[in-house]
């Protein structure tokens, strides 16, 4: 059974200093990268095919050209083979527009699991997986901590709950999991390793070679649309009630302007303010028993 | 009338706190717009929820009430929730960006071939009555803002913390309205076997719902395990004052206060604890707190919703081994 | 670097220039020079240490630019004056070497300057006095339009002698009730010409100051404008129209960044946030502007001494770069510190203001209350020493523990002896009143470094003369401190007449009823005060001089005045105290004489400053190789005094 991962190039955001008032952070001398969790889903990939669990590992990615640095990282790492989905009509597709082409590309190959990074680094929607799913009409688990694939016919997943538990399910193949950072650790490849692995294939497919309409396509085919690119918005913050006269302000500032609450005092023996505090808990529900 | 969902979530058998900035968020947006404001609740038996919506805002809850629902369970709650959107046509609908609201709003997006923006921070209301979502991108370094090519309906998951929950108590007397909704459970794929629970003494302070910290009254850091023990017995975990952390009786990443982490919990005992400015602006928000100090002139107590003056060293286990009592008793019934 | 800092640590552009990271030093009254002047070698040396320490940018200033009264011509020493540009390249040269920008804070006076010590006229832009607290109590004469013109072109002219000098940068000074301010604030601004009224109008004097120092740089440098949000005053700016002003300022198009501060008064704590604020109170105002704004770059000031806070004002967004003052003065190696992880080696600003902005008030160079080699870096080099000697430091108090960390760093072997069971003397004493733990970051930065540099601590250990020739060092220091020092009035040995430290530290007892006697004038009174008042009690305070605590920092003191005032205690000035009678104490007016008496009082506090604790050091005298004495022991001060003997001796040994 083969694999599918689903590789997206991002801008390495350590570097970004200035915002370019572009719709798409498009300059080409902005250094790129791997997406993380997209490598995490790489090895992912691999280890499963080093069990031999999977035959191929097929990459599937939607950029611009300098993808291909990207593709050829991961073909490093041990990939069989790359498809790269590339044309100016792509540009200004939402995570929708890009399912669409994703979708396209990979209905027509054989696989058994697909995985994809939970999130992109730069764009951060976490939704691709999920049009992708639904548009290939397979099952789709997210949030993937931890993989088990006993088999080639199902998978067990970890996925990760609100104040750290976790969930398992089991669903069997076909499905698309997507996978968090700190599900693996993706294997480091050298320089030396990248430039050999140039010699694999990448097999680029524009609009036409799709057959994709451009209605379907980039912006038009989108169904949310990027209108700028905005300095971030501070988070909250306390700010003093400015209908206060100024002395007064001054005082809540300097106070950390939090109200003062009528507290119950509880006085006695350890004991008896242990048993009254813990009624008091109980009442609140902030004490289960 | 047009309408604004919000899509609350449960979690152990309440409403989550989050649901409050979601319907803070949605009242915003349904008042600039002259709309209604419904929450939508998915589960099992929870006509009792909609209670505590009443007088807050709301102006209808739709119950999606079913045996099926009890539990989150991914594929049956899309498929509730996008056969309910596709029948009512709201204008939009919300949900908190938590790992099941994310999860349920893409997988709704999907079903329907819907756009959705995820993680906003904000949503204005423009001229005209368009919508424009502001969301972080690029770690945070921008702000993109976001349109919808549809006009309806528009999808969205809040970011939480981004929304000032206000008091709208004594407002909106809520009409409830349980549904049935349409359930197919043979197109169900993924099964759920199990839960893995993590020690809540392992959490960091900022997920913690429990926290019991330490300052300079508990002198030394062999008696930080008194704390421990409370924590462990209360759900939680550990935290402290710079004090805890310069004196290395527990580890930076457990540090409250300005120049350390910021927290909510819903129950914050602190223990020896002066209540000096800047630990309390790491922890006024917390929604209970409770003091326990010998110095009755702690400015800590002005904080506290419960004071106890007394030595931390006694009362801590004091109130440990009372729960473990109540535990024990409990079991036994 | 160190992940929990990659916000801080993160390079920004401002403008034409990238900053090298997100914390600078901002400009502030260093009195090397007098105010109106350019830099010294003193100052270059000063701004050197922060320089090699790390930051991105080194603001030099305020200078004080145009005359300071009419009878006044511009000195050579003037930044408008050519003359100045040798001595300002190398400050900008010493500055660059070290991988720092820097700007120069350009700003005039007004009605801040007083005529008595010049004669001659002050300037301001509306004849309207200085409301409390004082600087001056004169009123200035409103400018005429050419007087207005003059300090533009003057604006201009320093602004190009700062381009000449090779300088990155200029900021304009907007804020601080300066004259810029005065004009800018409806509460001074009375004008009711094209100067006054409408916020346009008032905003006309600072787009001409913009305009010419724009016209002078070019575009290659930087061009900053610091600007108030809310002057804190009733009838000033609010944050609203601090909103607009700062929208208005962007779209001049001339500007790279705004710094947002609060305050129009520079002496109470809104410019220098007292330890009883929490960090970083005023950088509300910087967010909420920066949120308003376009995309001009917005800073923040104001207590900000802590690596973590200051990397969530940038995380947060609240800000593109943090201005520090006081916590680089207090560590000028803070940035290198945070960057290689050695967080914990940061000596902390306190808050105290006691020899940073406390000295300044009186006209001498600021230094920081532990850091007295701060605006001495020429005078108290540190350097390794050439014979390495076993010392002995008797005494963990702030004197003690400085001596013991210079003469390790230098290499010596030093043995440090403290006879309670923690470091710190008296500052731990000090820590214990309400609003003042602060004051622990210094043991806590002491005892880190006496670990780091291999002092030999022993706690618990009273010295005697005989340990001393046992242990036979080659050098002994004497740090012992200060006992209380008796009230000294008949009536004064009763039992209800007690110490401020005994009652910070929770060993006696207090009764309902409290006299604090404040015989110290400086903070230990006021804040025993205010701890007794916290805990419920009535109290009243007492003291000879027209107001308590006249010895102290000008802001603090009306800080902690404000917070008394508010917990319901009773001053009372020029009140001397006769007799103690049981309850009732019998005082005297200082000046009249007439006498008084106050009932039922249950306990008094006499707070009336130390006595040295000098035996150890009088028997050792003559019997041991080389002998110092530093801090209270000798005389009884206040902590920079303290720190300053230890570094002195530390040196020298």
């Amino acid at each position: 059974m083969n694999i599918i991962v689903c590789v997206k190039q991002v801008i390495d955001t350590e570097h970004l200093t200035r915002i370019v008032g572009e719709r798409t952070i498009g300059d080409p001398d902005l250094p790129r990268v791997v997406n993380p969790c997209d490598l995490v889903a790489v090895e992912e990939a691999l280890q499963l095919k080093e069990r031999g669990i999977a035959d191929e590992v097929i990459l599937v990615s939607v950029g611009s050209s300098s993808a291909k640095d990207a593709l050829y990282r991961c073909l490093a790492m041990g990939a069989n083979r790359a498809i790269l989905l590339c044309d100016a009509a792509f540009e200004g597709s939402d995570s929708y527009a890009t399912a669409t082409l994703l979708a396209k590309a990979i209905g027509s190959l054989d696989y058994g699991l697909i995985l994809c990074g939970q999130k992109a680094f730069d764009t951060k929607a976490g939704q691709v997986g999920y049009y992708l799913a639904e548009m290939l009409r397979i099952p789709i688990i997210s949030g993937a901590m931890k993989m088990e694939v006993p088999s080639g016919e199902k998978v067990i997943v970890q996925r990760k709950l609100r104040g750290g538990h976790r969930e398992v399910l089991e669903a069997s193949l076909p499905l698309l999991v997507a996978v968090e950072e700190g599900l693996n650790e993706p294997r480091y490849v050298s320089q030396r390793a990248i430039s050999r692995a140039r010699s694999k294939e990448v097999k680029e497919y524009d609009r036409k070679a799709l057959g994709l309409s451009p209605e379907y396509v980039g912006q038009r085919g989108s169904k949310t649309e990027v209108t700028s690119l905005l300095r971030p918005r501070p988070k909250r913050i306390f700010v003093p009630d400015l209908s206060l006269p100024a002395l007064k302000r001054l005082v809540q500032i300097e106070t950390g302007g939090f109200k003062q609450r009528e507290g119950s005092s509880l006085t006695g023996i350890p004991q008896e303010v242990a048993s009254r505090l813990v009624e008091i808990l109980l009442s609140n529900k902030l004490l289960r028993i | 009338m047009d309408e604004i969902w919000a899509v609350l979530e449960r979690y152990e058998g309440e409403l989550d706190d989050l649901s409050w900035e979601i319907v803070a968020q949605g009242r915003e947006i349904a008042d600039r717009l002259n709309q209604r404001l419904c929450t939508v609740i998915i589960g099992s038996n929870i006509s009792s929820l909609a209670d505590s919506l009443n007088h807050r805002g709301v102006d209808e809850a739709y119950l999606l009430d079913d045996p099926g629902l009890g539990t989150y369970t991914p594929e049956l709650h899309a498929q509730a929730l996008s056969n309910f959107i596709q029948e009512r046509g709201p204008r939009m609908v919300l949900w908190g960006a938590t790992p099941n609201g994310s999860d349920l709003a893409a997988r709704t997006a999907a079903k329907l071939g819907l756009g959705l923006v995820s993680d906003c921070i904000a949503i204005e209301v423009g001229k005209e009555g368009s919508l424009l979502y502001y969301k972080p991108t690029h770690k945070e370094k921008v702000c993109s803002t976001v349109i919808f090519s549809h006009d309806r309906p528009q999808l969205a998951t809040v970011r939480p913390g981004s929304t000032e929950v206000k008091d709208l108590r004594s407002a909106y007397e809520i009409k409830v309205t349980p549904i049935s909704p349409k359930l197919d459970p043979s197109k169900c794929a993924i099964r759920a076997t199990g839960m893995i629970r993590t020690d809540p003494v392992n959490l960091l302070v900022e997920e913690a719902d429990t926290i019991v910290s330490g300052g300079r009254g508990v002198g030394g850091k062999d008696n930080f395990r008194l704390l421990e023990e409370a924590a462990s017995i209360l759900g939680g975990t550990i935290g402290g004052s710079r004090i805890a952390i310069d004196n290395r009786w527990i580890p930076r990443e457990r540090q409250i206060g300005q120049s350390g982490r910021t927290v909510k919990p819903k129950l914050y005992i602190a223990c020896g604890i002066s209540g000096a400015s800047h630990h309390v602006m790491g922890m006024k928000d917390s929604e209970f707190i409770v003091a326990i100090n010998t110095d009755p002139g702690s400015p800590i107590f002005r904080l506290a919703d419960v004071k106890i003056i007394g030595d931390l060293l006694q009362v801590l286990p004091a109130i440990t081994n009372e729960i473990h009592k109540q535990k024990e008793a409990s079991k036994r019934k | 670097m160190a992940q929990e800092y990659q916000n801080i640590l993160s390079p920004v552009e401002v403008g034409p220039i990238t900053m090298r990271n997100r914390i600078y030093f901002a400009a502030h009254a260093t009195v090397f020079m007098p105010l109106h002047a350019g830099v010294n070698d003193q100052s270059i040396a000063y701004y050197e240490a922060r320089a090699k320490g790390g930051v991105a940018a080194v603001l030099t200033g305020c200078h004080l630019i145009g005359p300071v009264s009419t009878l006044t011509p511009i000195p050579p020493s003037n930044l408008a004056d050519e003359r100045t540009i040798p001595d300002l390249k190398r400050c900008a040269d010493v500055i660059h070497q070290h991988g720092a920008k820097v700007i120069c804070q350009l700003g005039a006076i007004g009605r801040l300057a007083e005529t008595r010590p010049f004669g001659g006229v002050t300037w301001g832009a509306s004849p309207v006095r200085l409301d409390f607290p004082p600087i001056t109590w004169e009123i200035p004469h409103e400018m005429e339009i050419e007087e207005i013109q003059e300090i533009v072109e003057v604006y201009g002219k320093a602004a190009k002698n700062a381009k000449a000098a090779g300088y990155d940068g200029v900021e304009i000074l907007g804020s601080g009730g300066l004259l810029n301010h005065q004009f800018l604030s409806p509460k001074i601004n009375r004008r009711k010409d094209e100067y006054g009224g409408s916020l346009e109008n008032r905003l006309r004097f600072q787009f001409e100051c913009i305009e010419a120092v724009r016209e002078s740089i070019g575009k290659d440098m930087i061009l900053g404008f610091k600007m108030p949000g809310d002057d804190f005053v009733d009838g000033g700016i609010t944050l609203d129209e601090g909103k607009e002003i700062a929208c208005a300022l962007e779209d001049t198009g001339k500007l790279d960044y705004l710094t947002v501060v609060g305050g129009i008064y520079i002496n109470i704590p809104t410019h220098v946030p007292t330890m009883y604020y929490p960090l970083g109170p005023f950088v509300y105002l910087a967010s909420e502007v920066r949120k308003t704004v376009k995309k001009i770059n917005v800073n923040c000031m104001g207590r900000i001494n802590d690596p973590t806070f200051a990397d969530k004002i940038i995380a947060d967004g609240h800000a593109d770069m943090v201005g520090m003052v006081r916590a680089l003065i207090a560590d000028p190696e803070f940035v290198n510190k945070a960057r290689e992880g050695r967080e914990d080696e940061i000596r902390r600003c306190v808050g105290c203001s006691e020899a940073c902005y406390g000295r300044y008030r009186r006209g001498l160079h600021v230094s920081c209350a532990y850091n007295p080699q701060a605006g001495r870096e020429l005078q108290y080099p540190i350097a390794p020493a050439t014979t390495k000697k076993r010392i002995m430091v008797i005494g963990g108090g702030v004197a003690g523990l400085e001596a013991a960390r210079v003469a390790a760093l230098r290499g010596h072997r030093v043995n440090l002896y403290e006879r309670e069971s923690e470091l710190g003397g008296q500052v731990r004493i000090a820590s214990k009143a309400t609003g003042r733990t602060d004051f622990d970051e210094m043991p806590r930065y002491y005892t880190y470094q006496m670990g780091l540099l291999g002092v030999d601590v022993h706690l618990e250990s009273e010295v005697t003369p005989e340990m001393v020739m046992k242990v036979n060092p080659d050098a002994v220091v004497v740090a012992t401190g200060s006992v209380p020092r008796e009230l000294g009035v008949p009536g004064g040995d009763q039992k209800n007449v007690v110490e401020p430290r005994a009652v910070l530290q929770g060993k006696i007892e207090v009764g309902q009823n409290v006299l604090v006697i404040a015989g110290e004038h400086n903070m230990q009174a006021l804040s025993t005060a205010e701890t007794l008042a916290e805990k419920g009690k009535r109290v009243r305070v007492l003291t000879e001089a027209f107001y308590a605590g006249s010895q102290a920092p000008f802001g603090h003191c009306s800080n902690v005045y404000s917070r008394l005032l508010r917990a319901g205690v009773t001053i009372m000035p020029l009140t001397a105290v006769k007799e103690i009678r049981g309850q009732t104490v019998i005082t005297s007016n200082v000046l009249t004489g007439e006498e008084g008496r106050i009932e039922g009082v249950d306990t008094v506090v006499a707070a009336m400053g130390g006595k040295a604790d000098c035996s150890l050091y009088r028997s050792l005298k003559g019997k041991v190789k080389e002998l110092y004495a530093v801090g209270d022991c000798t005389q009884p001060r206040l902590i920079p005094q303290a720190t300053l003997d230890g570094l002195r001796v530390g040196t020298k040994l």
